[in-house]
């Protein structure tokens, strides 16, 4: 809103998990995902040419000169070329003042300690001491996620996230800006969802019927498809924060378009007449028919 | 013969503890006619259209019922319409910043100012009172007459506005204050300096020049470099006289 008054308090940060802490890639997503004020908006797998480049890439911003950093760094050559970055709005900026002399910098109190959990629980242990061959590094300020936005292909940088697709609903980021919409009732049977099918390489996107879905399978009990599907595309295909277990807790405490989440409705566009795709909301859709509602409220962008 | 189909206590009860003012409320009010409006400055416009929707929600359930939305001139104004059975029944026609008015420009801080200096009158929903907000009499009358302003050569049937000002602001007071409001934030255009505009024109058009033919001298190498000077120069010597001739 142009002439208002805004104060922000929140900011976009990201953790990277090393090749050394893939194995525990489960126990750091949950970590991040139990935080009160942390959203992750992103979640991405990344294959690079080679593991020093990316290293220099992540470095690169920070406040150390390479040249100190190499010897910290130097166990992180030696680890598999793959990594996830995990991109979060951070709810609780608390900037400190942290290091000495020519390393003394702004940081993220709030990062910095679930960084530093994370590391304590997951790094490497020697004689009962943790080891500094961290598996997850996290940023210290915005300026080093809209680098390495940037160094992934994401040309916006953290703009990408500011996007707000209309600002009387509440959709992802990566949904199209449209200034129109309608809010209607439909039957589920005219509501598809779009399923990704065969392999991360070659892959199709396909409509199906809500009842169809992995999603609404795994609220049925045949949880083993859901995961199987997020296995298959999340990181890749899917870069939204999807789990079993966050569908299976939605499940049970929702209420559709109740207070505090009155503008979530479930977004689609109509592809042909009467015949609506959804754009946000497979999770919601399969709630609902899972409930027994064969009529529910969409909002249609146009 | 009024249509009525939503109650508008129930929509206005929702937001009674909200910073709005409803503009050029009808006497009718809540009872409307099929296809009328209401036009509303919310000073949170999202959060106003959240709750209409959450009462829409309802209606949409119980009827044949849909919304159309649609935000217009950069997320400030949105239209929430309402339509039963295919057929526009009722518009809320929402603004969160100062509408532009065609003929007439008036400072962005006057919206919130009105809605500053609402007044409320009681209505009741469900056997509770509620307070509902209109502007105060003068912001009313200035409404109304930037209305008038806006319409009155493409519509005559707007001269109700004015009809209605001369009505009401026979008392000395509310002339005054009514001017004085009027002037504060009516906004008149900046006269810029005739001069001023031919020397920007001449700085942005010539100034440039050097750099673009440094850069030009870099990409071609040594051996592009005389033509490029004989180039510049003849540029140069067209330029200087052309602003010879647009300062004479």
């Amino acid at each position: 809103m142009k002439n208002k008054i805004f104060i922000k308090n929140y900011r976009y940060d990201y953790f990277l998990i090393w090749g050394n802490g893939l194995e525990y890639k489960d126990e750091i997503i949950n970590i991040i995902r139990s935080k009160l004020y942390l959203e992750i908006l992103k979640m991405l797998n990344h294959k690079p040419k080679s593991i020093k480049r990316l290293v220099k890439a992540v470095y690169s911003y920070d406040y150390a000169p390479f040249h100190h950093l190499k010897s910290k760094i130097k166990y992180l050559l030696s680890t598999e070329a793959n990594v996830i970055f995990i991109f979060v709005k951070n709810n609780n900026v608390r900037k400190v003042y942290s290091g000495e002399g020519q390393f003394r910098h702004v940081e993220c109190e709030y990062i910095k300690s679930i960084k530093e959990e994370i590391r304590n629980k997951l790094n490497e242990k020697k004689e009962d001491k943790r080891t500094e061959d961290h598996v997850a590094h996290a940023s210290d300020n915005e300026s080093q996620t809209d680098y390495i936005l940037k160094y992934l292909g994401f040309h916006n940088g953290v703009n990408l996230f500011k996007n707000i697709p209309n600002p009387l609903l509440s959709v992802p980021y990566h949904i199209v800006k449209f200034d129109k919409f309608v809010i209607k009732k439909v039957k589920s049977t005219q509501v598809y969802c779009s399923i990704l099918k065969g392999e991360k390489g070659s892959f199709s996107k396909r409509l199906f019927t809500i009842e169809e879905t992995p999603h609404f399978a795994c609220l049925n009990g045949n949880e083993n498809k859901y995961q199987e599907y997020l296995d298959k595309f999340s990181g890749t295909l899917l870069q939204d924060d999807y789990s079993v277990s966050k569908l299976i807790k939605l499940s049970k405490y929702f209420s559709y378009l109740k207070e505090p989440y009155a503008k979530n409705y479930i977004l689609t566009e109509e592809i042909e007449p009467e015949k609506f795709k959804i754009l946000d909301g497979v999770n919601r859709a399969s709630i609902l028919k899972f409930q027994g509602n064969d009529k529910f409220i969409i909002a249609v962008a146009k | 013969m009024y249509s009525n189909k939503l109650n508008l206590d129930e929509f206005f009860f929702a937001v009674r503890n909200q910073e709005y003012v409803i503009i050029k409320i009808t006497e009718e009010f809540p009872n409307y006619y099929k296809g009328s409006d209401v036009d509303v400055f919310c000073a949170d416009l999202n959060k106003f259209s959240v709750a209409i929707f959450h009462i829409g929600n309802n209606y949409i359930n119980s009827s044949n019922c849909r919304i159309e939305v649609a935000n217009i001139e950069e997320n400030n104004h949105t239209h929430i319409d309402f339509f039963f059975d295919d057929d526009l029944d009722f518009r809320f026609d929402l603004y969160s910043s100062m509408p532009k008015f065609n003929t007439i420009k008036m400072k962005k801080y006057y919206f919130y100012s009105v809605i500053d200096r609402k007044v409320s009158f009681f209505r009741e929903y469900n056997k509770r009172k509620y307070p509902a907000y209109i502007p105060s009499p003068v912001d009313g009358l200035i409404l109304r007459y930037l209305e008038y302003l806006d319409w009155y050569e493409k519509r005559p049937d707007k001269i109700k506005h004015l009809d209605y000002i001369l009505d009401r602001i026979s008392e000395e007071k509310l002339k005054n204050n009514f001017l004085d409001r009027l002037h504060l934030y009516a906004e008149f255009p900046h006269n810029k300096n005739k001069d001023y505009h031919m020397r920007s024109y001449i700085m942005s058009r010539y100034f440039s020049l050097p750099l673009y033919y440094i850069k030009k001298i870099k990409s071609k190498g040594m051996f592009g470099i005389l033509k490029t000077i004989k180039k510049i120069i003849d540029k140069y010597i067209i330029a200087f006289i052309k602003i010879k001739m647009r300062l004479r």
